[in-house]
């Protein structure tokens, strides 16, 4: 818990700590989205046929949906034919290992704090950090490699392991799932891939940081974990982004499949620039994210700490198919100054003995508008299903909006599915108290606030829980008083 | 719009219908925003369980008989009665007299009184049912005004809704109150019908004064094949209260939008009730309390059951809007699932766009527990008896809120028996 006073002034001025724009040559494609860039994506990543046709069946699928508007948020009309759907930074016949990677990328990971080489090291965390669409630099792959464990850029696995990503791609998140998925299909240029193979348990934590970073480009990243049998693999997602005035759209897609007895833990950060105090720019982040417990005692666990993005529209789920299968769902989000979030999740108990968690913690400050949007659903197969579901808000501001949509769809009468709620702002009395001890009202109110989150910053790995709360009390600069 | 065919039904219904009364303005404006609005289609968030395929297809004809002869009556809940066949007032069925301080009439009275027809037919706007509400004010044969004196404390009326004509009509009853400042009254509003097929279009549109209380006590049971479509809308005055007890024991397809409207500081809304979904019964219940002032206070709390192949769905809204600061909302939904092949969809939303409030939501669904039931059959209890005690234990909660005796005893009366045939029929 910090209780130093941060120089408030300072971080009113900076605001955005990452926010710039690394200037690299980009090998980009002219805005615009029809067959031929498909193509020309597909061509670039050297793909096999099988992947050309799947994006192009996406696409033209995509091309007969509507944007969905069921979310509880203001969007600007997006022109999807004003993006760029390919941005790679030029190639200098590729880097092999760090020292080839060029330097200017590296400085900006510095910049981020994300010191590659050195933190990876120390933290035996492996990272395959993505700028932009390519993947730029893989470590730890030898060791992952011993372990069998398979972890690589996207483009690699469907150059190398393209009978994996046949058997697996789209069959968590079908191509025509949704309109952002149905454009993810088609466009994505890159992301993760992991497999861990069966009985192993994954030597050390996974993690990405994706950037957007080129002007006008959008992001559709694509990633793919799948733990056969009684594997174990825990994933972490970090996001940061530059400012930037006009909107960015980052429309992702992840799957998640746990075969028997596996394991998946899926944690998220994500601080993409939310736009400035008036709302102006900042990243809509619409993302389709979806695991499937497929075999019996299965797990998958979501974790998120969402308090970027000028809008956030995403709900990742667990469809639980095998018996026994566990689901879980731990959420932080932040909404501050005009930023909105619509997240949640949803539970789909199949499976006999299915169990589901969620823990939804909602923050709304400034004009802020944030909502949960739940589904627990239990089918008439899903036999003895048990789901417990909180969700609290807490308001900071009288123009804020915090709503709670929770669907809960029941068709078994062996289920027991608990949900409750509840919103208030910060009591007086808890303020008063600690400022009675001395501590001034900025920091009362993050001890208040990070008490709030706390039951979600428990289950994230401890660097990122660290990570988490110190963005949650610069993302609320400015927010009290 | 989805369904040209339906709408054009109810056009030539409506044309056959014109120029009863001299309110053919508002009365064709409403028609215009029904057929503006069509049927809810597929994606409508508002009827995302309740499919009306099978409601369209039908064709209702409409009834304006004024003496259409009544099959029977069940026994008076209150001192005084006023009966509505078909959407008419019928003063030769009810009570002779009514309290003091309570008037009804009738909308050409009310016309002649000086008052708006306008008001008398205006069309509640927004949600799933703006478009039924409006059928009804294009459809309705009468409105029934019933007027609660300022100040008056009138003994208890019971207003009976029965369809007169037989297989393949439609009913529009359209009961408008208004309790003056600083009354309390209380109205049983008893909806019955036989096992003929039809569609009942209700809107009962509430003005609670300031200071007033109105209890509403909603004994809703109609045939197995009655469509029931009901739009109850109530606006709550400064330190007024609407409590509303809703029993829901009946009809094929029913769907209730229960709105309470608080426009004025500390103005509450105690929406609470219970519904039986057995048989192949589809309920649809949506309950709203919107917050528009400072100090209001809301309670929606449900209790379900499910068996059969029955289908309840149950959704809370509170909104809390911007400024409605010191608001009180509390949502509670619990329900009971008695049988594989029943279902139940609840939701209990919270939308606030205010600070300083106090709302939770809670809701569970869930099978009558297992401990409780042994425990029950290590005592001597029958398997049949101790599911049967359970589950009146577990609608009881909300039966005690009942606070008029005879509505009590008899939504307790028919839990108890629909119960027992439930619980015997069990395999």
């Amino acid at each position: 818990m910090s209780t130093t006073t941060p120089d408030l002034d300072a971080l009113v001025a900076s605001k955005y700590r990452h926010g710039f724009v690394t200037d690299i040559e980009s090998d980009t494609v002219p805005p615009g989205l029809d067959e031929d860039v498909i193509r020309l994506i597909s061509r670039k990543k050297n793909e096999p046929q099988f992947m050309l046709d799947w994006r192009l069946k996406a696409f033209r699928h995509w091309l007969t949906m509507r944007q969905p508007d069921w979310a509880h948020v203001r969007i600007a009309p997006i022109d999807y034919q004003a993006i760029s759907y390919y941005s790679a930074p030029k190639k200098k016949d590729g880097p092999k290992s760090l020292e080839e990677v060029d330097p200017k990328l590296l400085a900006t990971y510095e910049k981020l704090g994300v010191p590659l080489h050195e933190r990876a090291r120390l933290a035996g965390v492996a990272v395959d950090a993505v700028f932009d669409s390519v993947s730029v630099a893989t470590t730890f792959k030898e060791k992952l490699a011993q372990a069998g464990v398979i972890f690589c850029p996207f483009s690699d696995a469907v150059r190398n392991h393209p009978e994996l990503v046949e058997r697996y791609l789209g069959t968590v998140v079908p191509p025509a799932d949704n309109f952002y998925a149905a454009l993810n299909s088609a466009v994505f240029t890159d992301g993760s891939f992991v497999y861990v193979p069966k009985g192993v348990r994954c030597p050390m934590e996974l993690s990405t940081y994706f950037r957007i970073n080129a002007a006008n480009t959008g992001q559709f990243e694509r990633t793919l974990i799948v733990a056969d049998e009684g594997s174990h693999v825990s994933y972490l997602e970090g996001c940061t982004a530059p400012m930037r005035d006009e909107n960015q759209l980052h429309a992702a897609v992840v799957e998640l499949v746990a075969e028997t007895d596996a394991q998946i833990k899926y944690s998220t950060v994500q601080n993409w620039y939310p736009g400035d105090e008036n709302g102006v720019g900042g990243i809509y982040n619409f993302v389709t994210k979806r695991g499937e417990c497929r075999g019996p005692r299965s797990r998958i666990s979501w974790t998120q700490v969402e308090t970027g993005s000028a809008i956030t529209w995403k709900y990742p789920s667990c469809v639980l198919t095998g018996d026994d299968s566990v689901g879980e769902f731990y959420s932080v989000a932040l909404a501050n100054h005009c930023q909105q979030a619509d997240t949640g999740t949803k539970m789909i108990h199949i499976g006999r003995n299915t169990r589901s968690t969620i823990v939804s913690k909602g923050i709304s400050a400034g004009r802020g508008q944030n909502t949960y949007r739940g589904l627990v659903k239990v089918l008439p197969s899903a036999e003895g299903a048990r789901n417990y579901t909180q969700c609290d808000s807490l308001l900071m501001g009288d123009r804020c909006g915090a709503h709670t949509f929770p669907y809960m769809e029941i068709r078994n009468p062996t289920a027991i599915v608990e949900h409750e709620a509840t919103t208030s702002k910060i009591a007086d009395d808890q303020l008063f108290y600690c400022r009675s001890r001395g501590v001034s009202e900025e920091d009362a109110v993050n001890m208040i606030v990070n008490g709030f989150c706390k039951v979600v910053f428990k289950e994230l790995p401890m660097e990122f829980a660290v990570e988490a709360q110190n963005l949650l009390s610069v993302s609320l600069e400015g927010a009290v008083g | 719009m989805t369904a040209a065919g339906p709408v054009e039904h109810y056009r030539e219904a409506f044309a056959a219908l014109a120029a009863r009364d001299d309110a053919a303005a508002e009365r064709s404006a409403a028609f215009e925003r029904f057929a503006a609005l069509g049927f809810p289609g597929p994606r409508d968030e508002a009827w995302r369980y309740t499919n009306l395929r099978r409601l369209e297809s039908r064709r209702f004809a409409p009834t304006d008989a004024a003496e259409a002869a009544v099959v029977s009556l069940p026994s008076p809940l209150a001192p005084h009665r006023l009966v509505v066949v078909d959407g008419r007032l019928r003063r030769d069925l009810g009570s002779s007299g009514l309290p003091a301080g309570v008037s009804v009439r009738s909308l050409a009275e009310a016309r002649s009184a000086g008052l708006s027809v306008a008001a008398l037919l205006r069309v509640p706007a927004g949600g799933g049912t703006e478009r039924f509400a409006a059928l009804n004010a294009a459809l309705c044969p009468d409105v029934l005004f019933l007027e609660i004196a300022d100040s008056a404390l009138p003994e208890a009326i019971e207003l009976v809704f029965v369809p007169g004509a037989s297989e393949g009509s439609m009913q529009h009853p359209r009961l408008v109150v208004r309790a003056g400042r600083g009354s309390v009254a209380r109205l049983v509003l008893r909806h019955s019908g036989d096992d003929a097929e039809r569609l009942v279009n209700v809107v009962v549109d509430v003005e609670v004064g300031p200071d007033a209380a109105l209890h509403v006590y909603r004994l809703f049971e109609p045939g197995e094949r009655t469509f029931h479509i009901e739009r109850l809308e109530a606006t709550v005055g400064q330190r007024g209260t609407v409590f509303v007890h809703d029993a829901q024991l009946g009809a094929g397809l029913a769907r209730l939008d229960l709105n309470a409207r608080l426009a004025a500081p500390q103005a509450a809304a105690e929406l609470t009730g219970l519904f039986l979904a057995d048989g192949s019964r589809h309920l649809d219940t949506q309950v709203r309390a919107d917050h528009l002032d400072v100090g209001t206070r809301s309670l929606q709390d449900y209790r379900g059951i499910a068996a059969g192949r029955g289908r309840a769905i149950f959704n809370a809204k509170a909104i809390v809007h911007p400024g409605a600061q010191q608001s009180e909302a509390r949502q509670s939904s619990r329900n009971l699932l008695l049988t594989p092949g029943a279902e139940i969809d609840t939701k209990p939303e919270l939308e606030i766009y205010a600070d300083d409030v106090k709302c939770s939501h809670g809701a569970t669904t869930g099978q009558l527990d297992a401990v409780a039931l042994f425990y029950l059959r290590s005592r001597g209890l029958s398997e049949t008896e101790a599911r049967s005690a359970l589950t009146r234990a577990f609608a009881g909660a909300v039966l005690s809120r009942m606070d008029h005796e005879a509505f009590a005893r008899v939504v307790r009366d028919t839990l108890d028996l629909r119960l027992a045939r439930l619980l015997e029929t069990r395999p």
